[in-house]
């Protein structure tokens, strides 16, 4: 579904990501997992369109998006939950997403629309509790939810998420995985993770890459990668 | 009795002048968070050109107005252009831009000036003959372009609240100004967006100005004063709300005529900067603070 060759990316004339290649099949989960710093953000920034990219080709469904604008890949059914950071804070979580529905409104009727709202706050009914609060007033786990929930109302056909875990307590985090990869199952959709918490991402994809100082090092199987000595101790500094 | 209704009928009216120009200056702060301090320059030549499809070229109202209302659009794109698509995507800092707003607006100042004149033109006005019309029941006198200036100033404000905070695109406009990164991945145009709200800005520049200029006559050099009294409403206020502009315009106009009556016309824009230098201390945020974000 996504296929990432020799993608080198960027700010300004600072190279971040070196000739990566990755590839993301048809209903696969699959985790980019690295230390702090190694250009994960970026590589989802660069697929997203925000991000200017210096060489390589990125295919999303046999079409090359790498030279589309920002819209045109989010309306193809790419979409990034960018996390807490992502969220229009001022507005309530029922106009957040509104606004993620703007740019599908030719696609959904009005019967559409309401389905969809409807949908996510099945997945996430603190959600829908909350629905006329303000985004910032919101917990860290409540806005990773609406961050996922903004991308997932849209109806995408693929879904990135960056640092899901970020700034959550662990419980908050078990309970996350434990949506996102029920989400995975049920729906069959496509799933591309970020993260730097390497065993709750490579627990529940089935594929895994490793990236250090903006390349790929390692990939393989979730699992093999998960019972891998050398990838914690040698590429993410953990014993 | 009688003078003080005459007094606060007039300082309702000057009170929507620096209404109208909050409301232009809200638009662009609502999707860019920046102030376009160029503003007042718009409104001028919205009374300008009314000066000229008017008075010179005794073109009807409507056209006049629809006329007014493109050209603007063209200068507030031209505008955009250079800010967003040329100077952001350099980098630019918001101070950049500031002062690049600045500049055009002496810009569009001395291009009137050039063109049109230097003289202070009059403007008829879009409805009446000109004549006052006398209203029994408060014992006054009014001028029909006085009540249709605070007729549209209230509508519109109606209009662009509605707009901004119960549609779509409006919540979209007020999301770029919040978070223009999340805003693109979200997948919106923000660059059509925010030439959207140069536009609808531009349009209440001139309708601003075609209403303004029957009352207080056309300059080439009204621009300045203008925007500092609609920018200095927007503060009382607060920014990025149509309504606390309102508010705020109405607050400094009845203040400014009252205070030109009973204590002095020549110190009334003094003390009228006065209540908003004691409003800046007590309540920096203004009445109604900006929607934050905790």
């Amino acid at each position: 579904m996504l296929d990432i060759i020799g993608l080198s990316a960027g700010y300004g004339k600072t190279v971040v990501c070196r000739d990566l290649s990755i590839h993301v099949g048809k209903g696969e989960v699959v985790s980019v997992v690295g230390a702090n710093g190694a250009g994960k953000t970026t590589l989802l920034n660069s697929i997203s369109g925000v991000v200017s990219k210096f060489g390589g080709q990125i295919l999303f469904n046999e079409n090359d998006i790498s030279r589309l604008p920002p819209h045109e890949i989010v309306t193809g059914g790419l979409i990034l939950a960018a996390g807490m950071e992502s969220l229009f804070t001022p507005l309530t979580v029922y106009e957040n997403l509104l606004v993620s529905l703007y740019p599908f409104r030719k696609k959904f009727n009005k019967d559409q629309t309401e389905q969809r709202f409807r949908l996510v706050y099945d997945l996430f009914p603190r959600l829908y509790e909350r629905r006329e609060q303000k985004a910032g007033t919101l917990s860290g786990g409540e806005r990773q939810m609406l961050s996922l929930a903004k991308a997932l109302v849209t109806d995408p056909r693929m879904l990135m998420l960056d640092e899901p875990s970020l700034g959550l307590a662990p419980v908050v985090i078990d309970e996350l995985f434990d949506t996102i990869s029920r989400i995975a199952k049920e729906t069959g959709l496509t799933v591309l993770i970020v993260e730097q918490n390497v065993d709750r991402a490579l627990a529940i994809s089935d594929r895994g890459y490793v990236m250090d100082v903006g390349k790929i090092v390692m990939e393989g199987d979730a699992q093999a990668l998960l019972n891998d000595q050398k990838v914690k101790e040698v590429y993410l500094g953990m014993t | 009795m009688q003078i003080i209704i005459q007094l606060f009928i007039s300082g309702i009216s000057a009170g929507c002048i620096y209404g109208i120009i909050s409301l232009a200056f809200t638009m662009i702060y609502n999707s860019t968070k920046i102030v376009n301090f160029s503003q007042g320059s718009l409104v001028m030549a919205g009374a300008m050109l009314g000066h000229l499809f008017l008075y010179r070229m005794k073109l009807p109202g409507l056209a006049a107005v629809i006329l007014d209302i493109a050209i603007l659009c063209v200068i507030g794109l031209v505008m955009k252009f250079t800010i967003y698509d040329f100077l952001r995507k350099k980098n630019a800092k918001d101070y950049h831009l500031v002062i690049t707003i600045l500049g055009y607006g002496i810009v569009i100042d001395q291009l009137f000036a050039l063109f049109i004149g230097k003289q202070q033109y009059s403007v008829p006005a879009l409805i009446g003959d000109g004549s006052s019309i006398y209203i029994k029941a408060l014992g006054i006198n009014m001028y029909p372009e006085n009540l249709i200036l605070i007729a549209v100033t209230v509508a519109l404000i109606i209009v662009f609240w509605i707009f901004l905070n119960k549609t779509q695109l409006g919540l979209c406009i007020q999301a770029i100004g919040f978070n223009p990164d999340a805003a693109r991945l979200s997948g919106l145009r923000t660059s059509m967006l925010i030439s959207i709200t140069f536009c609808l800005s531009c349009a209440v520049s001139a309708l601003g100005g075609l209403l303004i200029a029957p009352i207080m006559g056309a300059t080439s050099s009204m621009g300045a004063s203008l925007g500092v009294k609609g920018f200095a409403a927007t503060i009382l206020g607060g920014m990025g709300n149509p309504f606390a502009g309102f508010v705020g315009g109405l607050m400094i106009g009845l203040i400014e005529t009252f205070a030109s009556y009973y204590i002095s016309s020549t110190y009334s824009s003094v003390i009228a900067y006065l209540v908003l230098l004691l409003m800046l201390i007590i309540k920096p945020s203004g009445l109604w603070p900006e929607k934050g974000d905790r």
